[in-house]
Formats: structure tokens, sequence, C-alpha cells
């Protein structure tokens, strides 16, 4: 059982064998930093502590952007 | 059901701030964004509420988020955007100018608009090309092309002070990054506000406590549309890999970025790096005889040397 991932266009699936699990240790399983991106499931914007199910679309938004100053 | 509530009103949080223990639901985290920015400004003196002050937008989630900010708090804050001419297949300029233009037109905001190409017969990347300063490295004539027209705009349209979305993130990796070169001019010259001068508008940047994360946030809860995609020229960037690695000693120890920045700024004030007072400005400034702005090199300032002179039409002063 899985929970989808979108990154722009990027798609990852994370199946753990669990039914849920919260989203900060999603994040460590995909290997990436929770300063990094925003997400987003239904529209609503999640916190670390929220708990992700099986089925679960989440859009990952990088926040991260580079430039000169 | 388990999840972070908001320490004002025990809803879901939509937001936690482990860098100042704080947990908001939506509507109290876009109320904090406001009071911290204003706090910024007051506490820095970036600008009254009489000021005219001219917002450099990118038509990316910091740019619009600081204007959106200061619409709110009810500054006098038109917005400025430089086409850069960037395309590489992806129409970059083309996208931003877009969104930047439909941010201001939705608000009813004021927006100019440089199309550089048009204005001086050729783009970024090929003005990049031709010259040495640019060669493999576009972002440095763009960055020098973005503050000396930001500067002109700011001065011709009588502004006294010129904004940037620049957050704490981009603060914290330009600080690493001087500070691994030990690049004193440069770590002398890093401040929030910056007071201007003749030839030049002072710069402020209001958003410089608030995290990337926090912008970004801001901008999603605004519903603010933003070019999400990055310059094709940033891709590989130092600053980039430098944010990655201070995200990954933030997530390890929360508050890491803000202390390194805001102790920073202590030690500075404090007299830890022996740097003469400038208030961050480089002395010994003259003004360019062909654009009138200030420079330091015994000549024509930089832009004018790199353009080849001042196309006819323009009349700086």
């Amino acid at each position: 059982m899985t929970i989808t991932f979108h990154i722009r266009e990027i798609v990852t699936e994370l199946d753990l064998g669990l039914d849920h699990l919260p989203l900060k240790r999603a994040l460590e399983e995909l290997g990436l930093s929770s300063q990094a991106y925003l997400a987003v499931r239904s529209g609503e914007l999640l916190t670390e502590g929220d708990i992700l199910h099986t089925g679960d679309v989440v859009q990952l938004i990088p926040v991260i952007s580079g430039g000169s100053q | 059901m388990s999840y972070i509530r908001c320490q004002v009103c025990g809803q879901r949080a939509s937001i936690r701030m482990r860098q100042h223990r704080l947990n908001y639901c939506k509507d109290h985290f876009l109320e904090w964004m406001l009071k911290h920015t204003d706090s910024t400004i007051q506490k820095y003196r970036m600008f009254g509420r009489n000021t005219r002050v001219l917002v450099a937008i990118s038509g990316g989630k910091d740019s619009l988020a600081l204007w959106d900010i200061l619409w709110r708090l009810g500054y006098h804050a038109d917005g400025f955007y430089i086409d850069l001419g960037i395309d590489e297949g992806l129409d970059y300029s083309s996208q931003s100018r877009q969104f930047a233009e439909q941010f201001a037109t939705s608000r009813n905001l004021a927006l100019t608009v440089i199309d550089f190409k048009k204005e001086y017969g050729e783009s970024i990347p090929t003005l990049a090309a031709r010259t040495q300063r640019g060669k493999g490295k576009p972002c440095s004539i763009c960055g020098m092309v973005k503050r000396h027209l930001m500067n002109q705009a700011a001065e011709q349209g009588g502004y006294s002070v010129v904004a940037t979305g620049h957050n704490l993130d981009d603060e914290a990796a330009v600080l690493f990054s001087n500070m691994l070169g030990w690049n004193q001019t440069q770590l002398a010259r890093q401040a929030p506000a910056l007071s201007g001068r003749d030839g030049m508008a002072g710069k402020v940047k209001p958003l410089f406590r608030c995290y990337e994360r926090e912008t970004a946030a801001y901008a999603f809860l605004q519903r603010i549309a933003y070019i999400e995609t990055e310059c094709p020229f940033s891709a590989g960037s130092t600053s980039i890999s430098y944010k990655h690695l201070l995200n990954q000693m933030e997530d390890r120890s929360p508050g890491t970025k803000m202390r390194f920045v805001m102790n920073y700024l202590k030690a500075k004030e404090d007299g830890f790096f022996h740097i003469e007072n400038t208030n961050g400005q480089d002395e010994g400034l003259h003004p360019c005889p062909v654009c009138g702005q200030a420079t330091s090199n015994p000549d024509m300032c930089v832009f004018c040397r790199t353009i080849g002179g001042t196309p006819p039409d323009k009349a700086y002063r």
C-alpha cells in the first residue's frame, strides 16, 4: 500500500508496509528536508506531525530558490 | 486524530516554526507574517508609512509575498520588474513577467516593467556571452544589471528605498559563502538595511527574518500565483547547495539558520569584525560620467562599460 508524492512533474511512491506514518518520517524516507518543501494534501498545508495514510496523494512544493544578491 | 494545534485558537495548525516554537493555523500564520514583517521594518528603520517604496519584483514567491504584505500593511509600495530575456526554451522571463503583471492587476498596484532586450538591444544571456565578466557566469552580469536598473528606476521615480524579497535562507547562504572565503568587503556590506546616498537608493530586505519556507507558505496560503520553476542559469549554483547544507543543520538543530544570521549581525554591531563604520556602503564613490550613478570605478560604472555606453534615448538625468 502506497502514499504518492508529486514533486512538480515527478511522481514518487512510498511503500513502507505501514498503514500510516507521520509526514516527517515520510520525508526522511524520501531523503528530503522538511525545510525545503511544503507538503499539501487535498489543498491543505501539512505540518511534519500530520499523519499520512495509505492512498494519500501529497504534493511537495519546493521552496528553495537561488540567485545573486 | 493526532495533529499539531494552533497555539492561538486550537484549530489544526498549518505551519510549525520550530525555530520560534510557534504553531499557527492559516489565519493566525498570515496575521503573524504581517506583524513579523512590520516589526522588522520598524526595528531596522527601513522606511516609514509615508515613504515611497520600490519593490523589486521577480515573479517568484518571495518578491510577490513581500509586495502583498506591504500592500496589506498599507505601505506605499510600487513594483518594478525587469524582463531579462531569459527564455532558454522555458519561456522563463515571459512567464515570470506574466505572474508579476497578473499580481499587480489583481490588486490594482503600479508596476513598472523594463524590457532589457528592447531597451538595450540584447538579452542578458547574449550580453553575458559576449563579455568577460559574464562568460560561463551569467548570474554575475544579471545581478549587476538588476542592481543598476533598480537603482535607476528608484532615482527616476523618486523612490527613496528599494525593497527586495531576500529571506533568511538567502542571507544565511550568502553569509556562509562570504565566511568560507573570509570576504571582509562583502561581510561588511551584508545588512538588512543600507541607507541611500546621492546616486544610490537605500536598499532594504523586510523579509530577512523569515525562513524561505515561511514565505513559500505565505504565498501558498494567500493563493499568490508565482513562477515555481527556477531560472535555468541557477541550476547547480553554490547558493542553492549552501542552502541544502544549512537545511540539513536546521533539521538536526532547529534555529541554526536564524542564530547564524542574527548572531552575525550582533557580532558585527559589537565590532567583532573590526569593520569601519561605512553603514555597509563603499567609500570613495563618485558619479558615473555617463549615467550619474555612484561608482567606485575610476571612469564609467561597470554597467555603462558593459553595455558599451548609454542608448541615445535614455535620459538618465
